[in-house]
């Protein structure tokens, strides 16, 4: 055989497999893009219950819980979803409020002892769930 | 020849100039004057003493934790407790320095570590590790519980109120003539007194009760009730 045949025969070869594979990989896109995707879209979203864009969950800062103060009194932040009716609850005392930013910081009065301080958020938009938080907070006069 | 002991020389010079340095450093080494305390150094370090002192108050206040629950058990060394989600604590007790004291109202006074018993209400301040705590202090106090819910029934005859809490726990309140009623104005937010009447099933319910280790099927005479009134909600 002739070295121009060989060489011809090597080259016919080369060009047809890459065709080959360009067919294969052209013909999976079609077919990807021919099936209809039956997932539903904007898994993300879903995770997220609350669809308010001003949605904010309750976090409470300060105090920690389980702390140990020497003070009768406590200054309490958090944040909140704006305009949401705040109840503070502890044995002692009771406070209710709406705060006008998503920051919220009140002052609140200790028992001796254990309190137990319960804060419950109640949106403006009734659709988002009520939220709340238990915090102990320990006042007490000990020489450490 | 003559450069090889020239060079012989050398080393062993250098080597005996070393081994010199060597005892010459042992030998002066113990001190021979002794110091001098004057009044500025004694302040000096009475004021690094109280530094060091601050900073240990400082350290032990800032792990200082507390713990409380029931008392199950008292040994001579140790406590154990169940806290209020039921898991079980112990309190390692340091003859020395462990201190006691009993809460009454905003009183706070030192008793003896004989006076506490099982099923005491207890908080337990010291440094927290894992399940167990080492006590500084330990005092007797009166457990409360806080809660809050929708209220699902009233019963006018017997004075109780049923309470759906968020996650459907029912709680039995029983409205005594020492329990403080309040309503929240739903246009000032102010909080207000009412009588038993205002309660209305429907209405958001904040509650704190004195807990006292035996109630059964969470009935509870309440303390105090705080009510958010349904009209809020659809105003």
């Amino acid at each position: 055989m002739k070295k121009e045949t060989i060489f011809a025969v090597f080259l016919g070869i080369v060009f047809g497999g890459l065709l080959g594979l360009f067919l294969i990989s052209k013909n999976k896109e079609i077919q990807l893009n021919k099936n209809k995707v039956i997932a539903p879209t904007g898994l993300n979203d879903r995770s997220v219950p609350q669809t308010d864009l001003n949605f904010q969950p309750l976090d409470i800062s300060e105090p920690k819980d389980s702390s140990v103060l020497d003070n009768s009194s406590v200054s309490i932040k958090g944040k909140a979803t704006v305009n949401s009716l705040i109840v503070i609850q502890s044995p002692i005392r009771d406070m209710v409020l709406k705060n006008e930013k998503q920051d919220f910081k009140v002052d609140f009065p200790l028992a001796l002892g254990e309190n137990i301080i319960r804060v419950v958020i109640y949106p403006e938009n009734k659709q988002l769930s009520i939220q709340e938080k238990s915090l102990r907070v320990y006042y007490l006069q000990e020489s450490l | 020849m003559k450069i090889k002991s020239i060079l012989l020389l050398t080393i062993i010079f250098l080597m005996a100039f070393w081994i010199n340095r060597v005892y010459g450093q042992t030998a002066t080494s113990s001190p021979t004057v002794k110091p001098t305390v004057t009044g500025t150094d004694e302040s000096a370090i009475q004021g690094l003493k109280d530094k060091i002192a601050d900073k240990v108050a400082e350290i032990r206040k800032k792990n200082n934790r507390a713990v409380a629950g029931r008392v199950l058990s008292v040994s001579s060394s140790s406590m154990k407790i169940k806290t209020e989600d039921q898991s079980d604590f112990e309190v390692k007790i340091d003859e020395a320095l462990t201190k006691y004291y009993q809460i009454t109202g905003a009183q706070q006074k030192e008793i003896d570590k004989e006076n506490i018993e099982k099923d005491d209400y207890i908080i337990i301040t010291g440094v927290i590790s894992e399940k167990s705590i080492t006590a500084n202090s330990i005092f007797i106090d009166q457990e409360y519980f806080v809660g809050s819910g929708k209220i699902s029934e009233v019963d006018s005859d017997n004075y109780t109120v049923k309470v759906i809490a968020p996650d459907k726990t029912v709680y039995n309140l029983s409205v005594e003539t020492f329990t403080k009623q309040q309503i929240v104005n739903i246009k000032t937010l102010e909080i207000e007194k009412i009588g038993f009447s205002k309660i209305i099933a429907g209405d958001s319910i904040h509650f704190a009760v004195k807990v006292v280790g035996d109630e059964k099927n969470n009935t509870y005479p309440a303390d105090k009730l705080l009510i958010v009134p349904q009209e809020y909600f659809i105003k």
